[in-house]
């Protein structure tokens, strides 16, 4: 069986676009929001297991183990069903008085049982110690191997891990899958690395302050002395803008005007106050403007790849 | 709609494990018990009297119980994953009645030998009886459909009790005040008349009476059953 996935809209913005699964297990990548549109919209296809499924709390686990295997029909020994929990040795103590880790695997006991052959879990492994991971981890894989459809979503992408690499991840144009290939990166680390520093020192009050390029806002000349911006405070710098340009470049500056460079990563909105006239909004603490050259704007939008 | 037996101990066992370990709600058993003792020492002798504990004994343990344990799987959120379980709306409803009539029949049985209280035909008396029981029984449930927890199941008796306990003793003002007159078709009174009618030996009042009992009960389980599938489509 397919779960089918309807986009669902907030104004303009999508928020959840369409999608089908096929039947196997996979993971979904996604944010507490978009966990919740999808468990909403699937509300009445499939089964639902939300993280705050309920238990009956004056009974002992044994007895909730009675309870829903004989509701749910199933032929098999108590003892065994405990056993594959992990709560043989709590299983005369009350529900309400568990652990949270051993109650939240308790709760699974419902959707074990009951669900058919689509079936949704929000955040399978939340608030579970290493112990009740290991029972989920084993659960899961139960149900998959009952050949039915299962979707997992979370936001913790190494907990989706523990069961399946496939995992797509959602933005507004549709779902991704993700790529867990690893064979890049260990190439990589077989090459000898090259440790390359490059840090802008300062001077603040008498003490030398090192700053990482991708820290710093914009750099700015201050009667005839460059001034690092980092987080809406300027700190001194030694060298010249020309310099710091050249060390700079690297990192994805650019020297916008004649006295200012600006990190590009930082660059919020091109504003257009006259057709001669342009700021550079950046998108720090305090949204500085800075201005940039009629001449460089040409150069900057190829740059930022905008038109 | 299949029945199983099984589902249905199932969920009777479960909620007597949970009925006798809440002592919020169990307790309450007691109540009418006292009352009993009470009027048995205060010296009733009247039907009027002798009916005040058994109609009180329906509303405080019947109602409430069973509104209650609707109210608890809500409470404790456990609604939803039965409503998904293979249990039948037949099942869920039966399996928890079941576990409250026992329970009204043993106490009411009770109220009636404290009291000292020997009905003229005891065959139709428990027909009346087990009859309003189901009544009660689907006041109940509806109550339970509107409260989310224990504690605002105990404010919903209220009405249940204001209506149907004491109505029975408004009656008495109905000299006074004649509208009061239609106090007569509730069934709580209807269950007094139809007593004084077996005592009296009027056959056809009787079956009279326990058709109005009878009416009443349909009504009630069809919009208890008609909410109930509401709630569960709701789910």
């Amino acid at each position: 069986m397919n779960i089918q996935i309807n986009e669902v809209k907030e104004g303009s913005h999508t928020v959840v676009p369409s999608f089908s699964f096929e039947a196997g297990l996979t993971g979904v990548y996604a944010d507490i929001k978009r966990t919740q549109v999808i468990m909403h919209q699937m509300k009445h296809k499939s089964y639902l297991h939300c993280t705050n499924e309920g238990l009956a709390p004056r009974l002992t686990v044994e007895e909730t183990f009675r309870y829903h295997r004989d509701l749910s029909g199933y032929q098999v020994p108590l003892q065994e069903m405990i056993a594959s929990f992990g709560l043989q040795h709590v299983q005369k103590t009350k529900v309400k008085d568990l652990s949270e880790s051993h109650r939240n695997c308790l709760s699974f006991l419902p959707t074990f049982l009951y669900s058919g052959d689509m079936l949704l879990i929000e955040e399978p492994f939340d608030r579970l110690d290493e112990e009740g991971r290991q029972v989920m981890i084993q659960l899961i894989r139960k149900l998959a191997d009952k050949q039915k459809t299962i979707l997992l979503l979370g936001y913790n992408l190494e907990e989706l891990l523990f069961v399946t690499e496939d995992i797509y991840r959602i933005d507004q144009s549709g779902f991704h899958k993700m790529d867990f290939n690893s064979e890049p990166a260990a190439a990589a680390e077989q090459e000898q690395p090259v440790i390359k520093i490059e840090k802008i020192q300062t001077k603040h009050e008498g003490k030398t302050i090192l700053f990482n390029p991708p820290e710093i806002d914009y750099v700015e000349s201050v009667d005839g002395t460059a001034q690092v911006n980092v987080a809406g405070k300027g700190y001194n710098c030694t060298l010249t803008l020309q310099e710091l340009e050249k060390q700079l470049r690297p990192y994805g500056f650019y020297r916008c005007h004649r006295s200012y460079i600006v990190n590009l990563q930082k660059v919020r909105e091109i504003i257009t106050w006259t057709k001669n006239s342009y700021s550079l909004k950046l998108n720090d603490r305090e949204s500085s403007v800075i201005p940039l050259s009629r001449a460089k704007l040409a150069e900057l939008k190829e740059l930022l790849g905008v038109s | 709609m299949n029945v199983s037996v099984k589902r249905m101990r199932a969920i009777f066992i479960k909620d007597y494990k949970e009925f006798s370990r809440n002592y919020a709600v169990s307790t309450m058993v007691l109540m009418p018990l006292i009352l009993a003792f009470f009027y048995q020492n205060a010296g009733a002798s009247t039907l009027d009297m002798y009916f005040l504990p058994i109609n009180m004994t329906f509303a405080v343990v019947t109602t409430f119980i069973q509104a209650c344990l609707i109210a608890e799987e809500k409470e404790s959120n456990t609604l939803r994953s039965l409503m998904m379980s293979p249990a039948s709306m037949a099942d869920i409803l039966i399996g928890k009645s079941t576990l409250v009539f026992s329970i009204t029949l043993v106490i009411i049985a009770l109220t009636i030998t404290i009291l000292g209280f020997t009905p003229a035909n005891l065959l139709i008396l428990t027909v009346g009886l087990m009859i309003s029981a189901v009544f009660y029984i689907g006041l109940g449930i509806i109550c339970g459909l509107f409260t989310k927890t224990v504690m605002e199941a105990s404010v919903a008796v209220l009405p249940v009790i204001g209506v149907f306990s004491i109505g029975a003793l408004a009656l008495g003002l109905a000299e006074t005040y004649p509208v009061l007159e239609v106090l007569k078709w509730l069934p709580s009174v209807q269950l007094i008349l139809l007593e004084g009618y077996s005592e009296a030996g009027y056959t056809s009042d009787i079956v009279i009476a326990l058709s109005v009992i009878t009416a009443w009960t349909v009504a009630v389980l069809v919009v208890a059953g008609v909410l109930f599938k509401k709630r569960m489509k709701d789910e």
